[in-house]
């Protein structure tokens, strides 16, 4: 397998397609995974692009966040793009789906059902974009509801504008719309995720949820309950800082809701993302050692060992971004230090992110929705 | 990015490929250098794909010129002594271009991070709070840099920032960077972004760093980029190279942060200033404009005012039968109106200005009086009107004050009364109101059986330009400054005016003012100064260039008995005085070839001190004083009429 990867920063569009192109072009990629930075004129690249590496000869999934992670640091703007050539090994389905009256869930079962008859063989992972106006919890429900394949994944955005963003199949640019990827065929992977963040406090029971708000914690307002166990009343300039641990069954693992907003005057609280009912939670504080930590256990915690990883993907959510500012790059000496300082990959800044948890030994939880979390997906070949 | 040398013109230039045609595909590919000597076609064939592509298109041709139909494409025009050297001159020509393209680039790229670090700060300043606790937070774990820094940026603020310009300001800003005090490879502020920007900078060297950025190579350091805003645009931007590639430290930021709003704030202080001192220069330059203007008008005015004057004079003085010499009179009363408003206009300007200044004469008040009334007979007459004088203070007391201002609101009171009455008597009245041994308070009043003035109009007439009736549908001429500067001319004299009035019965304006009395006895030369006229016969010379007023001036001045040469232009006019002996020398002032301010001054160098007069459309204070520095022995407003001639003479010769 060959891989190779491009990162650009010129503003021009077209420019930037035909340098990305002619970089990737070297190794006759059958898949690029490709990401952008808000500011870039998609078709104008693409036109670019294409005019290099021909439309049929290559499959393009990717999308646009809040900057790009790329091996030369993490930027605010660019265009970082990873191309992999398996010989054939891996085969890719990619499906998207942005009817309009269809909610996140329909949207996502219906490309998994793509994605799925497409398939060359049953699905070994897959990889999941959508913007941020869907909703991840459904989404991640949808994908679990027809697979057990890890996936990892993220919603895409903007310069934390919240305003847009777009995910792109084959040089088509949607917005409002899942996309899905299924990998199947003859390679190896490795996936984890991680945040860093700790709980704290007393846990309480989720009394009244409704989508993304919660009201009630313990009997008490969702603003009192994270107040009496946070210590102090957190400040709306702290809701990138603190988050709230959502327990799965098991009551030990668990994944992160950041809230978006507080409402003062009934003590709701709006997250990114919906928490359900019953659910048992915990408020969480991270310092910056606490974040960089987590994403150094994220890496630690990929299984490699058994095969050569080829190229990468990283998603990293753009409030981690905001909250290490100088010590971002951290997340990808992390894996520099670990697959070499010239392993290609790609990925971006989101607005919430997807993927499992590496329970050891090659086994993985499902595929959660989260906040405030480094996933990561590493693709090789067998040694 | 590479470029590609392509030629539509056969054979004879090495480095560039010949081409009959060439794909839009390759121009939009990379930077094009094209020679063609139809620069037209090519234009029309590649219309669509031109726009977006960027290249230098090289055509033979007379000059070298630089032409841009399209913002992207560069065209070149060679002479024949270039064309072996046509490649390297290509490639010096690329070089530049491309250093363009870099520095365009950098600009968007700056462009797209002060757009992202302005949603950074927006979302700080939200997060100011937290901010502030970081950075006592720093103090409390005693970062002496923080403190420091702080420190000077306070000193900083008051000792530099509030007292640089406005148009230095970018550069003071940065200057502050010059202390190295942080870890930077270098510190730029890319200057007025949002219009004509240039990159100006500190210490280090982020220039070529913003190129790298954009080729993304070399040792580039983290650029962070901050925006001086103002009027929620960036401005200027603040940009700053760390050395390494990372992110500004957490209280690097929050200083920046802080210096940028220390800077903007201060930036405003010094605008409003800025704008307050703009402010008041236009104003003085619209005044000096104004007053130019008005000066022009007078001129303009008087002159043919003067001409009219002039030959209503002369007609008076030659024979008419009654009714020849009523219309006569009539139309020096409308002359005399029209000087009136003239000279309403440049009170009022003066007035404007405030350099409004009373003269301080003494005078009779009952001879004022009876001169004043006597202008009025004949137009009250032909009204139909009564015109009486009741005069309360008869005593032959000299007063000191400005007589003609004083009659000048008499005039406006009696000139109201007439326009506003159809029937009925004008009655002028004196009174005394309160009288000592220094002093007098003096009570002018004039009554009239005219239409009276409605209720809801009494506090608008004496404001400028108001009248009792609408503009189109008046009755009666004027301007309507009349009462304004009656108003004005009151209040400089220390005196109050009072107004009673009854629609349809009839209005009495009274002036009430004070006035010292005089020690020194009453003036009688006004006999003397008529024998005087009359005594001998005087060699005039007399320069002006308008036709009327020169045919009056003759006419007057040889009725009087005198004789005359003339002369067109100031360069005449010095002739005739250099070669002849006059008793008397009126000039005007505006002439051709050579005007009278200049003439004067030759004369006064010749040593010749022949009294001499100038008569002027320009009459401002200013002017007059001009005309005395010169050499003018006296200055005569235009119109003048012979009485004012015979007075002059009287008192120079």
């Amino acid at each position: 397998m060959k891989s190779g990867y491009s990162f650009i920063q010129t503003p021009d569009s077209y420019e930037a397609g035909i340098i990305t192109a002619e970089k990737l072009k070297t190794i006759s990629p059958e898949i690029v995974f490709i990401f952008f930075s808000i500011h870039y004129s998609l078709e104008e690249f693409f036109e670019a692009f294409y005019s290099i590496i021909p439309e049929e000869k290559v499959i393009i999934w990717g999308g646009t966040g809040d900057g790009v992670y790329s091996p030369e640091g993490v930027f605010n703007n660019g265009v970082c793009a990873v191309g992999l050539n398996s010989g054939g090994k891996i085969s890719c389905s990619a499906a998207v789906c942005d009817t309009k009256e269809l909610s996140s869930y329909n949207r996502t079962e219906l490309c998994m059902d793509e994605v799925i008859k497409k398939s060359a063989g049953p699905l070994k992972a897959g990889l999941v974009l959508s913007d941020f106006v869907n909703d991840g919890v459904e989404i991640s429900d949808g994908i679990n509801k027809k697979t057990a394949a890890p996936f990892t994944g993220a919603l895409t955005g903007d310069d934390w504008l919240f305003k847009k963003g777009f995910v792109i199949l084959n040089g088509k640019v949607y917005q409002d719309a899942v996309l899905i990827a299924g990998l199947s065929g003859d390679f190896e992977y490795a996936c984890n995720c991680a945040s860093g963040w700790k709980p704290m406090g007393r846990s309480g029971i989720v009394n009244q949820s409704e989508g993304n708000i919660i009201k009630y914690i313990d009997n008490k307002t969702a603003f009192d309950f994270l107040e009496s166990e946070f210590g102090f009343p957190p400040k709306e300039a702290e809701l990138g800082v603190i988050s709230i641990a959502v327990y799965n069954d098991d009551g030990d693992s668990f994944f992160l809701r950041t809230p978006s907003k507080i409402d003062m005057d009934t003590g709701f609280i709006t997250c990114f993302g919906s928490i359900p009912e019953n659910s048992m939670v915990r408020v969480c504080n991270a310092t910056k050692q606490d974040v960089t930590e987590g994403a150094e256990k994220c890496i630690q915690g990929l299984n490699t060992a058994n095969f050569r990883p080829v190229l990468g993907i990283v998603i990293s959510c753009g409030g981690r971004k905001w909250i290490l500012q100088d010590d971002i790059t951290k997340e990808i000496e992390f894996i520099k230090e670990k697959f070499g300082a010239d392993f290609p990959f790609t990925g971006f800044a989101s607005f919430g992110e997807f993927g499992p948890f590496h329970l050891g030994n090659g086994k993985y939880t499902e595929t959660y929705f989260h906040n405030v979390t480094y996933s990561v997906m590493i693709i090789g070949e067998k040694i | 990015m590479k470029f590609n040398c392509f030629s539509l013109i056969a054979g004879k230039y090495p480095g560039f490929e010949y081409r009959e045609s060439i794909e839009p595909s390759e121009l939009r590919h990379s930077l094009f250098v094209l020679i063609t000597d139809d620069i037209e076609s090519f234009f029309n064939k590649y219309s669509a794909i031109l726009p977006k592509t960027k290249g230098i298109i090289i055509v033979p041709g007379e000059s070298f010129s630089f032409e841009k139909p399209y913002e992207n494409i560069r065209i070149i025009r060679f002479t024949p002594d270039v064309e072996p050297a046509l490649l390297p001159l290509a490639e010096i020509l690329v070089s530049i271009f491309m250093d363009n393209i870099k520095l365009a680039s950098a600009y968007e790229l700056l462009k797209i991070e002060s757009g992202r670090t302005q949603v950074q700060y927006n979302r700080l300043l939200g997060f100011y709070e937290s901010v502030q606790e970081k950075a006592r937070h720093d103090i409390r774990h005693q970062n002496k840099w923080t403190i420091e820094a702080l420190l000077k940026l306070i000193k900083f603020r008051n000792d530099e920032l509030l007292k640089s310009s406005l148009e230095d300001y970018p550069e003071t800003v940065i200057s502050f960077f010059r202390d190295n005090y942080f870890d930077f490879k270098g510190v730029a502020i890319l200057k007025n972004y949002d219009t004509t920007p240039e990159i100006i900078i500190s210490t280090g060297d982020v220039k070529e760093a913003l190129h790298e950025k954009n080729g993304n190579k070399g040792e580039a350091g983290w650029v962070s980029v901050f925006p001086l805003t103002f009027e929620n645009r960036p401005k200027h931007l603040l940009i700053a190279l760390k050395n390494k590639k990372e992110y500004l430290k957490e209280y690097e930021t929050s200083f920046f942060l802080l210096f940028s709003e220390i800077a903007v704030s201060t930036y405003r202080e010094k605008l409003n200033e800025h704008t307050l001192i703009e402010a008041k220069d236009e104003a003085e330059k619209a005044n000096r404009l104004k007053s130019q203007f008005m000066a022009n008008i007078n001129h303009e005015l008087r002159n043919p005012l003067n001409g009219i004057m002039g030959m209503i004079g002369l007609l008076k003085m030659s024979e008419l039968d009654s009714i020849q010499k009523q219309q006569v009179s009539l139309l020096e009363f409308s002359a005399q109106s029209l000087g009136r408003i003239i000279n309403d206009l440049l009170d009022f300007s003066s007035i404007e200005k405030g350099n409004f200044r009373l003269n301080r004469e003494t005078f009779l008040a009952d001879e004022l009086l009876k001169k004043t009334v006597s202008l009025f007979d004949i137009p009250a007459q032909n009204k139909g009107l009564k015109l009486k004088l009741v005069n309360n203070y008869t005593a032959n007391q000299q007063l000191e004050g400005d007589p003609n201002r004083l009659q000048q609101i008499i005039i406006n009171f009696i000139t109201n009364s007439i326009k506003y009455s159809e029937h009925g008597e004008i009655t002028l009245r004196l009174d005394v109101d309160e009288e000592d041994r220094n002093g007098i308070i003096l009570r002018f009043s004039v009554s009239d059986t005219g239409i009276g003035i409605p209720e809801e109009k009494m506090d608008s007439i004496f404001t400028e330009f108001v009248q009792l009736e609408d503009t189109y549908t008046k009755s009666r001429q004027g301007l309507g400054l009349g009462l304004a500067i009656v108003k004005e001319l009151t209040r400089n004299m220390n005196g109050k005016i009072e107004v009673e009035s009854t629609p349809g019965k009839g209005s009495t304006f009274s002036v009430i003012i004070p006035f010292k009395k005089s020690l020194h006895e009453s003036n009688i030369t006004e006999i003397k100064h008529e024998k005087k006229a009359a005594a001998r016969k005087l060699r005039i010379m007399i320069a002006e260039d308008d036709v009327i007023n020169m045919f009056y001036l003759e006419m007057t001045f040889m009725k009087m008995g005198h004789s005359i040469d003339k002369a067109k232009n100031g360069h005449d006019a010095l002739e005739l005085i250099l070669s002849n002996t006059y008793d008397i020398l009126f000039m005007d002032i505006g002439m051709p070839e050579m005007n009278g301010m200049e003439c004067i001054k030759i004369i006064r160098k010749n040593k010749i001190t022949t009294p001499a007069v100038v008569i002027s459309g320009y009459t401002s204070e200013n002017e007059i004083q001009k005309f005395m520095s010169a050499g003018f022995n006296r200055v005569l407003s235009k119109p003048v009429d012979i009485n004012n001639l015979k007075e002059v003479i009287d008192s120079l010769l």
